[in-house]
């Protein structure tokens, strides 16, 4: 009868499987010379567990996510209105149109009231 | 060479039995940033404690999460399921950032490590627990003496919990390459450990 063919795992698959049951809390099937290699492993988790991190840390990495979450949602707004607008150029056009002529009559209001305030000064000056 | 090609075949990198447990948090946090949070409570405290134990000081530890979680929360819409799993995505930004951070201050630590995290022997007599403490000062020194790599991958593995594939992921190697640089490193790590002894 012919026997199935096996491939021969390597050292280094062997210790892999061994140190899987070892993460898995199970007792690692494992020959002498590996022992000691999954020793230092024990040892390893012995000495370095997990990190609580500190409450100070977790309260600012918190309020930064949430900030940027905010940030992000206005982009997104904006992007949402900017394209929104693109698919209407009319709309686009006026909007600019409208924008652009508020802009100016408050440009103008300010001269006029610069003006008008720097004539009653300099008059109050010649008296 | 070969061996490393042989356990290569027929699997993909940073992939896990099952497929990643965190797909459907990271699709959500996708459609809507706010489900970020889950991920980000899931694993803080691992990313920090990679981070901590690779620079060696908590404030530069704090520093480095930080940096880490909000490259991850910018990147997020472009994770895509290819075989990576999300805990091997983050684990890489943080690998990138750690390895920049170490860069940047143009320094390798190889201090002890502080021990305010030393975890407690309940009921233990004083002497043998500070020959406990000694010990395990000892071990995080010989981890912290070894080779970046060799390092690298007995925190990913020991102190993580990824699997080789994740480790694979993070560091840009082979599945196989990995594990024998597993296998090295622990050899390393109990040739230290025995002449400490």
């Amino acid at each position: 009868m012919e026997l199935p063919f096996v491939t021969p795992r390597s050292q280094a698959e062997r210790l892999e499987h061994a140190v899987a049951q070892l993460m898995a809390g199970d007792q690692p099937v494992a020959d002498r010379a590996m022992a000691p290699l999954l020793e230092a492993a024990e040892l390893v988790r012995a000495a370095m567990p997990p990190i609580p991190v500190g409450d100070a840390l977790d309260a600012r990495l918190l309020a930064q996510i949430t900030q940027r979450r905010r940030a992000n949602a206005a982009v997104d707004a904006l992007e949402a209105f900017a394209r929104r607008e693109l698919q209407h150029p009319g709309r686009l056009i006026a909007a600019g149109a409208v924008s652009s002529a508020a802009v100016g009559a408050v440009t103008a209001v300010a001269v006029w009231r610069m003006r008008r305030h720097g004539g009653l000064s300099l008059r109050a000056g010649q008296r | 060479m070969n061996e490393e090609r042989d356990l290569d075949r027929g699997r993909s990198a940073g992939s896990v039995p099952g497929g990643d447990p965190d797909l459907p948090a990271v699709r959500a946090a996708q459609a809507d940033p706010a489900a970020f949070a889950s991920l980000y409570r899931r694993y803080l405290d691992r990313v920090y404690g990679y981070a901590f134990y690779q620079l060696g000081d908590h404030h530069d530890a704090e520093d480095v999460t930080e940096r880490i979680f909000l490259a991850a929360l910018r990147a997020l819409p472009d994770f895509e399921d290819q075989g990576a799993t999300f805990r091997a995505w983050l684990f890489r930004i943080a690998h990138n950032t750690i390895a920049n951070a170490h860069r940047s201050r143009a320094r390798r630590r190889t201090e002890p490590l502080p021990d305010d995290f030393e975890r407690a022997a309940p009921n233990a007599d004083p002497a043998g627990h500070v020959a406990m403490a000694d010990e395990l000062r000892e071990i995080r020194r010989a981890v912290a003496q070894m080779p970046d790599d060799r390092r690298q991958v007995i925190l990913l593995r020991f102190v993580d919990d990824l699997t080789t594939a994740e480790i694979a992921a993070v560091l840009d190697r082979s599945p196989g390459a990995v594990r024998v640089l597993l296998h090295r490193s622990l050899k390393d790590l109990a040739a230290r450990l025995s002449a400490h002894d």
